[in-house]
């Protein structure tokens, strides 16, 4: 009885060990990852004169990143859209993150942070 | 008895070769699946354009480039090495078969001292785990960088299928292809060189052949001086009639000798039985 939980303990341990390890690695981890992503901003910008209908040689509404005159005729500001780049974290669970090694899709920041290294389609070689 | 035992166990080397080649041909995704979000417990380039699965030894060295601890890596591991140990090297693993393949060419074959082994445990502590861990994966000493299987299973396929495209060709290191030839060049005058000289994933489960669930027994009771051990065994894990654990790939090749035998931890042991391999 005793030489049967000896010889078996340790194995034991070890499979054990090894499914619980399996099951939180793929069932229940989570590992932060950042990723930049272009956004597109509307911004307000005052008129300098606060004249209504200030400079007639802009382009019409919908022009991209172009001043647009507002709707009120009277109106003192106007709005342009940007484009900037923010930094947006997701969640990733871990069988992605092993996914994503093998092409080099995340890389660890000076700071810790884990940041994607592609943006839209994934890159198809390793970089090793 | 002997003679059976001798047939039986000539039986079971010819599934070994089937088995491989079974492996061999899932592992080279058939079905283009390609399962990179499941860790194999093999050694195959996961970037080799036939993977199914991811390499095990690939992502312990990116997670410890990324400071993570890769638990579903671990876990497999733990359940493949508690279950068999180092039976995937000798049955499962896809470079092992192709060592065991260079190594039918006829040529002499060179014994290694069993000390050389101990190699294993620096690449796998050494360039797996600490060269990523305090550098990152861009360090020209990180694993992947170097490693054979990478070279023969994705580099090459890559580099010839650019230039048969017409593409522009990117080349592997000159440091990662001069490794595959030396390993090429190895394998043909040395039993599985990879396995026992640097291979990190034969390190760990070596280490787990102590506590697998399959133990291969040697009784020292039943020997009767052949030496057959010895001559049988391919990879020096018999020296002077002592099994060394970690230097055996349970390619059970030695089963004709009447003091080896194969079972589990369940198994009751026999009276005044000898070391476990």
């Amino acid at each position: 009885m005793w030489g049967f939980i000896r010889r078996t303990t340790i194995p034991s341990l070890l499979l054990l060990g090894g499914i619980a390890a399996v099951v939180y690695g793929t069932a229940y981890r989570v590992i932060p990852v950042s990723e930049e992503q272009e956004v597109e901003k509307t911004i307000v910008i005052p008129s300098p004169f606060g004249m209504p209908g200030f400079n007639d040689s802009m382009a019409g509404p919908g022009a991209e990143g172009q001043p647009q005159e507002s709707d009120n005729p009277f109106a003192s500001e106007f709005t342009q859209k940007v484009k900037q780049t923010i930094v947006v974290t997701h969640k990733e669970p871990e069988p992605r993150l092993i996914h994503e090694v093998t092409f080099g899709g995340v890389i660890r920041l000076a700071s810790g942070e884990l940041r994607r290294t592609y943006t839209g389609d994934p890159p198809s070689l390793c970089p090793s | 008895m002997t003679r059976q035992r001798s047939r039986s166990a000539r039986r079971l080397a010819r599934w070994r070769f089937t088995v491989q080649a079974a492996v061999l041909l899932v592992w080279m995704d058939p079905m283009m699946l390609r399962l990179h979000t499941f860790c194999g417990p093999v050694f195959h380039c996961y970037s080799c354009p036939l993977a199914t699965f991811a390499c095990p030894i690939g992502v312990l060295a990116n997670f410890s480039a990324l400071h993570l601890i890769p638990f579903v890596a671990i876990g497999m591991l733990a359940l493949f090495g508690g279950l068999v140990g180092s039976l995937i090297c000798g049955w499962v693993c896809p470079f092992g078969f192709l060592q065991d393949l260079l190594g039918k060419v006829p040529l002499p074959k060179l014994r290694l001292p069993g000390w050389m082994g101990h190699g294993r445990y620096l690449v796998l502590v050494g360039l797996v785990l600490a060269i990523p861990y305090f550098f990152g994966e861009g360090h020209p000493l990180f694993f992947c960088r170097l490693c054979p299987a990478g070279a023969l299973e994705a580099a090459v396929p890559y580099t010839v299928s650019q230039a048969v495209a017409g593409k522009e060709v990117v080349w592997p290191s000159v440091v990662k292809l001069v490794i595959l030839g030396l390993f090429l060049a190895s394998a043909l005058v040395i039993w599985r060189p990879w396995c026992r000289l640097f291979c990190p994933l034969g390190a760990i489960y070596t280490l787990c052949n102590r506590f697998s669930v399959l133990q291969l027994r040697f009784r020292v009771n039943r020997c009767t001086d052949c030496r057959l051990c010895e001559s049988y065994c391919r990879f020096g894990a018999y020296a002077d009639k002592q099994p060394a654990p970690s230097r055996c790939v349970r390619c059970l090749d030695c089963l004709p000798c009447p003091g080896i035998s194969i079972g589990t931890v369940l198994g009751k042991p026999e009276e005044s039985a000898g070391k476990e391999s």
